[in-house]
């Protein structure tokens, strides 16, 4: 009984690994010289660098079973606040201002969560409608470059740097931290957890202000990759969560989160952007064959969820 | 063996990164340089017939001398072209996937690549990067931004890929400015936003129309140059703007915005709106015919953008005016870039083209509009008119006939032309 019970948790956790590794091998088998081309390997990671770091703050959210639809609508607001004051700073100003108006958001939606008592969905909508309409106001009129300095970064070793500093720092804080273990405690069990004496609204909050400082870091990449600020910006609220549920996050968070399933998710999400391209299918099929992929693996994930909780 | 699975990841991963910290940029471009090598075959011989004024044979060696000049200044190796676009689903991507896959189909040597479904600059510049890793010799973009544009060029440029803009423009003069220093940027090709929209307004004044509602916003470039037009047109008509409601991308407030206008503004005249797509025009026309069912007064409606309830709204005149019909601006920048990568741009400086829309006013153009350019059967510009805007087939080719034939376009010449084939 025990060893069934061994081999299903074996098995939930080595769907995602084995997903990615099957779908890079496919794409291999089948991109042929393309796909493993240096150049399609670094827009590879290039393009994944800003999702993964994303995700891997919406992780922290996820963990204790809220939904972080704000991460997109911080990142714009980041770029606002930070380019409307950039002439009056330093280049080198730019990134920690994008990681302190990040963080400084992430706080303002965590005592919103926990003070006001307003559901995390809620307010994420509600910092999205804000961004998108102060992106559309003040970028109507004139489009906001980045200062020369910042848009010189944009190489694929900034992004690799950026996006291993922030998963590295992302696995010990959510592995070996308080921040990351009571939030997976809590995503368990919140009343067990507060009864245990945790400091339930604490960590809520270090929750969403270590995804405030993320998607922060994600608006500096952003403002790097785009050269400036577009009215567009920040479209990854639903990205993210595809990328975290392809990676084997569970979406009611608890034990089984981890900062992997940003890794893997956002990785197979890219590639499989990716190899739709260099397979040159029909566009007819693109949307079919994303759709059938995230079905499955969504179908996966919530059958290995059902077994978490009968198991 | 999870540790197992873990170290196998970690291997893959660590090539990953080695992989891509590789060289600089560019080391695997695509080889644009080669694309007027000679070569011979049937592609050849095609492009010889089509540029041949007749079909004499008396002179062998002639022939064979224009044969052997067309093949050293012809290319026939392929040309494979990517096409970012926001959608296929709507009016507009729908004909535009139709018209360049058309194009596609008649010219023997072109292979398109669609992407499709990205709405942020970040994310067409991720497609632009994947299109070039996939090989592309060009790109065609519906650029989302002035960012988008300048990020995407920048990577073409150092790729020496073509890319060429459509239905949209540089809406700054420093992104202008940085473009055209770009080798391998052809140009752009738009619609006459400006001029159209102004020309929507004198439909309204022309009804003595006096107090309008507006919907629409300057979120892009285009909404801008929109919303421009029809700002100028009030001035210069004398028409007054009682209220404005935003066209944002929630569609389920336009009803009670329309509403709202009616119920607060007796003396309202007419809607115009910025843009008609995702069902705001419909939803208008049923408030407004809602409107005249109850207080018997019509309220018309000008409108950006066609929709599926025109007929019926035309028949009880809600609506006075609809536009549309730019779609074939696609094949003239589809041709602008082809032509760029089979070496023979069609000028030494950046291609700028202007095409026109067509306006309706009536159920008759309705009918035309229906019949010939909404219909994804009909193809507007056909093989012999595709061919002659490409060097390959006809060396004659110049940005002026381009020109010409945007200066032509409209429903009585769109009727002629079919009809001349008939």
């Amino acid at each position: 009984m025990k060893k069934k019970a061994d081999i299903r948790q074996f098995i939930s956790t080595a769907v995602p690994y084995i997903g990615l590794v099957l779908l890079i091998l496919i794409s291999i088998a089948t991109g042929g010289e393309s796909f493993l081309t240096a150049k399609n390997l670094r827009n590879i990671m290039t393009q994944s660098s800003i999702l993964m770091v994303v995700s891997v703050g919406t992780a922290f959210v996820m963990a204790h079973g809220d939904m972080d639809f704000a991460n997109g609508g911080t990142m714009g607001l980041a770029m606002v606040v930070t380019l409307a004051l950039c002439k009056g700073i330093p280049s080198w100003a730019v990134f920690p201002m994008c990681l302190a108006v990040g963080t400084v958001i992430g706080i303002l939606i965590g005592f919103l969560v926990t003070r006001l008592r307003v559901v995390a969905f809620i307010v994420g909508m509600c910092v999205m409608r804000l961004s998108s309409a102060i992106l559309y106001t003040t970028t109507n009129k004139k489009t906001w470059l980045a200062p020369a300095a910042v848009i010189k970064l944009n190489k694929p070793w900034f992004y690799m740097l950026v996006c291993l500093g922030m998963v590295l720092v992302g696995i010990i804080v959510f592995e070996f931290t308080k921040i990351g273990q009571y939030n997976k405690l809590i995503g368990v069990n919140r009343n067990a957890a507060s009864l245990s004496g945790i400091n339930v609204n604490k960590y809520l909050v270090y929750s969403f202000a270590a995804s405030g400082l993320c998607a922060g870091v994600a608006a500096f990449m952003t403002t790097v990759r785009t050269g400036g600020l577009s009215s567009s910006t920040g479209n990854y609220e639903v990205d993210t969560l595809i990328a975290l549920t392809i990676g084997g996050m569970p979406l009611t968070g608890g034990s089984k989160a981890s900062i992997r399933a940003a890794v893997i998710g956002a990785l197979a999400l890219t590639v499989l952007n990716n190899i739709l391209v260099l397979w040159g299918v029909n566009a007819d099929f693109v949307n079919v064959v994303k759709g059938m992929v995230f079905l499955t693996l969504v179908l996966i994930s919530s059958r290995q969820n059902a077994g978490q909780v009968t198991g | 063996m999870k540790k197992m699975i873990a170290i196998v990841l970690c291997i893959i991963l660590t090539l990953t990164m080695i992989g891509c910290s590789g060289g600089a940029a560019g080391t695997d471009t695509a080889d644009a340089d080669t694309q007027t090598e000679n070569a011979a075959g049937d592609q050849t011989e095609d492009a010889a017939g089509e540029s041949e004024t007749s079909g004499a044979d008396e002179s062998g060696t002639e022939d064979a001398a224009a044969d052997n000049a067309v093949s050293e200044a012809v290319s026939t190796d392929p040309v494979k072209l990517g096409v970012i676009f926001y959608s296929k689903d709507d009016s507009l991507g729908q004909l535009v996937y139709s018209y360049l896959n058309y194009a596609a189909e008649v010219i023997d040597n072109l292979e398109i690549q669609w992407v499709f479904g990205s709405y942020d600059a970040a994310s067409q510049v991720a497609d632009a990067e994947n299109l070039i890793a996939a090989g592309v010799d060009g790109i065609m973009c519906l650029t989302l931004d002035d960012l988008a544009m300048q990020q995407i060029a920048n990577l073409c440029n150092e790729n020496e890929v073509y890319f060429q803009v459509m239905f949209r423009m540089p809406s700054e003069e420093e992104t202008k400015a940085v473009l055209d220093t770009y080798e391998y940027y052809v140009g752009y090709a738009i619609e006459d936003t400006e001029n159209t929209s102004y020309e929507t307004v004198r439909i309204m004044a022309d009804r003595g129309i006096e107090k309008i509602g507006v919907g629409g916003n300057t979120h892009s470039a285009t909404s801008t140059l929109r919303m421009n037009g029809m700002e100028k047109g009030c001035e210069d008509f004398n028409i007054e703007v009682l209220a404005q409601f935003d066209l944002g991308n929630d569609v389920s407030s336009i009803q009670s915005d329309v509403q709202n206008i009616l119920d607060s503004y007796s003396d309202v005249e007419a809607i115009w709106l910025m843009s008609g797509s995702l069902g705001i025009a419909d939803i208008t026309v049923n408030t407004l015919k809602a409107h005249q069912d109850a207080t018997g007064k019509t309220v018309g409606v000008v409108t950006f953008d066609t929709f599926e309830g025109m007929a019926a709204a035309f028949e009880d005149d809600i609506l006075w005016g609809a536009v549309g019909g730019q779609a074939p601006l696609c094949l003239q920048a589809f041709a602008a870039l082809y032509n760029a990568v089979d070496g023979h741009p069609l000028s030494d400086e950046k291609v700028e083209l202007l095409f026109p829309f067509l306006v309706l006013t009536d159920s008759e153009d309705l009918d035309l509009f229906e019949q010939y350019y909404n219909n994804t059967e009909v193809q507007i510009y056909d093989e012999e008119l595709i061919k002659s805007m490409l060097y390959r087939y006809n060396p004659d080719v110049s940005l002026d006939l381009l020109k010409d034939l945007s200066a032509s376009y409209s429903m009585d010449w769109i009727k002629e032309e079919i009809n001349s084939r008939n």
